[in-house]
């Protein structure tokens, strides 16, 4: 059969531009009128008929001017049809029966995009075979969506899964259960990626992503989804959340709102998600605890409290600070392994989104929470003390410290905890070592002597107001020191109940005796503020272990 | 999440419109029932018309598609006398990954090229079959009739 158009040898100049526009640009078939026929759109321009034959068509501008084939033929060529560049086909006017049957048959791709076309054929009819045939996820960009909810992947960084057997694009788990919540409802039997209709697994599989992926986690009620800080841009906000009365999506954070932002308001806030809103009434000065501003208030001013005055304003800015390099770097890390749980569907690295891979190296949380190394590190190392997923606090400066001291003191009974990396743990029993004052705790074999435990609590006093503090503005826990401390009369001067403390003292065993006597002694050179901190934040510290 | 995906294209809708569509709530307190225009596209019989469109979602959208039909009269083998669309995607291949932009313009394209295997009226069907020129005139004198 002859050609309707004379064979070129060279692809013409303006035939090369036109595919350099093709490969550059995104059109939508909107319609495949026959099989070589479509009607294309530009992203928001018109639409255009193109027809591939023996002679092309195609209805625009360009084409109706010059004759020429014009990037809505190459676009169709090179993208739908899959043509290499370098094929002559590219660039003829037109084409005989037998080439626009090699298009038709896929023959003129290149081999290993025709392989990838025939395996997926083979795995939509073979839902279990999840191993070789599968399509790479596609990577995340910053303005991608979920197809279903339409909400930015990266903002609330929800667990994702994507379609494995056809077109690689990423879908929220939660989105995609409710999907088939849906479609089992109405009697579907297998489920279809609602992007390119391909089978997207069997309900079972689904469900059981939607487990590994801890997609129902990220529901917990002590975190607000939906909600940002209006000041410091967290989001979700975890904790209590504050809402304005006045202004409209006007919320804060815990922090914030203790910063004395957005006053002119009155707020109401909520600490569990489905709660209901309640009033919160503003505390001033709250960078400290209430005991604190109400015996300031009351007493003078002496020159010890010169460092809690700064301390009300750098409560803030110290809370939200980043780990040092080292700290970070000394964090346990792993590799991926062929066998590893974290190969499995579902499994993700909730910063990046993406699925891990055999030989990626992952860093471990204290919490036990895993992420890329590259992910987590630029986390923890910029301004987020914090595990990204449940919010608990992986370092600051004070554990450090007290993990140092408690090192310091007892090495051999500490040295496990900080191989585990529970670095919380550690300092936790640091500091209930240092303070053991009620009398019927049992001495632990290494426990350190009293000579230590003195020097450890002068210390903690002489660095308590330092510190910075986590804004505690309930006063209405008090921790188990601290009522000790209070029955045993240790907030008491020392001069005026010396006798009376001496006689509550005598049923307990003689080396608890001398060691509140030291603490007293320890207590009373200053007024007895410490005790109150240090109580508060042991409270602090194991309401989140707890958690 | 209906009423939170729906606010959400509304939103998109508003800072990228597409061209030839418009689409919003009838009432700004009522998310679930918009109206829609649609400018008949240039190269088809309907060139120049506006046509309204009710969208009613239903409560599970996206899972469930919207309901959309004509409310302006329209001569056109896959939309009947009372506005309904014959539309796959508005029935059994509905994703939730469509968007009402989207389904607007494939409602576009419908208008461009009609489907007259899968017609909703039969007598436009074979007419656009037999006789095009009879049918272009009919559906350019009901454009003109209902649509201007």
């Amino acid at each position: 059969m002859s050609r309707n158009q004379p064979y070129r040898l060279e692809c013409p100049e303006k035939c090369l531009q036109a595919q350099d526009d093709a490969l550059n640009s995104t059109f939508f078939i909107l319609r495949q009128t026959g099989p070589t026929a479509f009607v294309l759109k530009e992203d928001n321009e018109q639409t255009f008929k193109v027809f591939l034959g023996d002679q092309h068509q195609c209805t625009c501008n360009v084409f109706q001017r010059d004759r020429e084939v014009c990037k809505h033929l190459c676009w169709l060529l090179l993208k739908r049809f899959r043509v290499p560049r370098t094929n002559p086909m590219v660039w003829q006017k037109g084409l005989v029966e037998r080439e626009i049957n090699e298009l038709l048959r896929g023959i003129v791709q290149p081999d290993n995009e025709r392989n990838k076309s025939h395996h997926n054929q083979n795995t939509k009819n073979d839902d279990e075979n999840d191993g070789d045939g599968e399509v790479k996820q596609r990577p995340i960009g910053e303005n991608d969506v979920c197809p279903i909810c339409q909400e930015e992947f990266l903002i609330k960084k929800l667990p994702i899964t994507y379609c494995r057997h056809g077109c690689g694009n990423n879908v929220h788990v939660k989105c995609m259960k409710v999907w088939l919540d849906h479609q089992v409802s109405t009697g579907e039997k297998t489920i279809k990626c609602p992007l390119c209709r391909e089978t997207f697994g069997t309900p079972e599989q689904l469900k059981q992503e939607f487990r590994t992926s801890g997609a129902q986690q990220a529901e917990k009620s002590s975190i607000h989804l939906g909600y940002s800080c209006h000041r410091c841009r967290a989001c979700p906000i975890t904790g209590k959340c504050y809402k304005c009365t006045t202004c409209h999506d006007y919320y804060l954070c815990q922090t914030c709102f203790n910063s004395n932002m957005h006053n002119e308001h009155s707020f109401d806030y909520r600490e569990k998600s489905f709660q209901r809103w309640k009033l919160a009434t503003r505390e001033h000065l709250t960078a400290l605890p209430n005991a604190l501003h109400q015996m300031l208030a009351t007493r003078d001013i002496t020159e010890n409290d010169y460092d809690i005055l700064l301390q009300l304003e750098n409560a803030q800015s110290a809370a939200i600070m980043g780990i040092p390099e080292h700290i970070v770097k000394s964090m346990p890390t792993e590799r991926v392994h062929d066998r590893s749980r974290l190969l499995q569907h579902g499994e993700q690295c909730r910063l990046c989104l993406k699925a891990y891979q055999t030989g990626e190296r992952v860093r471990r949380l204290p919490c036990r929470h895993k992420f890329h190394i590259d992910c987590i590190d630029g986390w923890l190392l910029h301004s987020h003390p914090t595990c990204p997923i449940d919010g608990q606090l992986v370092w600051s400066a004070e554990m450090e410290m007290e993990q140092k001291e408690a090192k310091r003191s007892a090495p051999t009974a500490n040295r496990n905890f900080t191989k585990q990396g529970t670095s919380s743990a550690s300092s936790l029993l640091s500091v209930d070592m240092g303070l053991s004052v009620t009398p019927y705790q049992v001495r632990p074999l290494n426990m350190p002597t009293n000579s230590d435990l003195n020097q450890r609590l002068r210390r903690l006093h002489m660095r308590a107001p330092l510190r910075p503090l986590i804004a505690a503005t309930t006063n209405e826990f008090l921790s188990p020191l601290e009522i000790n401390a209070h029955s045993l009369g240790i907030r008491q001067p020392l001069s005026s109940n010396n006798n009376e403390r001496h006689q509550s003292l005598q049923s307990s065993p003689p080396f608890v005796c001398e060691e509140v006597r030291r603490v007293n002694i320890e207590f009373n050179q200053d007024f007895t503020l410490p005790t109150t901190i240090i109580g508060r934040r042991l409270l602090e510290r194991r309401r989140s272990n707890a958690k | 999440m209906a009423l939170k995906r729906i606010s959400k294209e509304l939103q998109d809708l508003q800072r990228e419109p597409p061209a030839n569509v418009s689409a919003g709530p009838v009432q700004p307190t009522d998310m679930f029932n918009w109206q829609a225009t649609i400018l008949g596209p240039s190269d088809s019989p309907y060139q120049s018309g506006v046509f309204f469109l009710t969208i009613n979602f239903p409560t599970d959208y996206p899972f469930k598609p919207p309901k959309i039909s004509f409310t302006t009269k329209i001569y056109h083998p896959n939309i009947n006398a009372n506005g309904s669309i014959c539309l796959d995607i508005l029935r059994s291949n509905w994703s939730p990954a469509l968007t009402i932009s989207k389904v607007l313009l494939s409602i576009c394209s419908l208008l461009c090229d009609p489907n007259p295997d899968d017609p909703l009226v039969p007598e436009i069907a074979r007419q656009y079959k037999q006789d095009r020129e009879g049918y272009n005139a009919s559906a350019r004198e009901w454009t003109q009739k209902y649509a201007m």
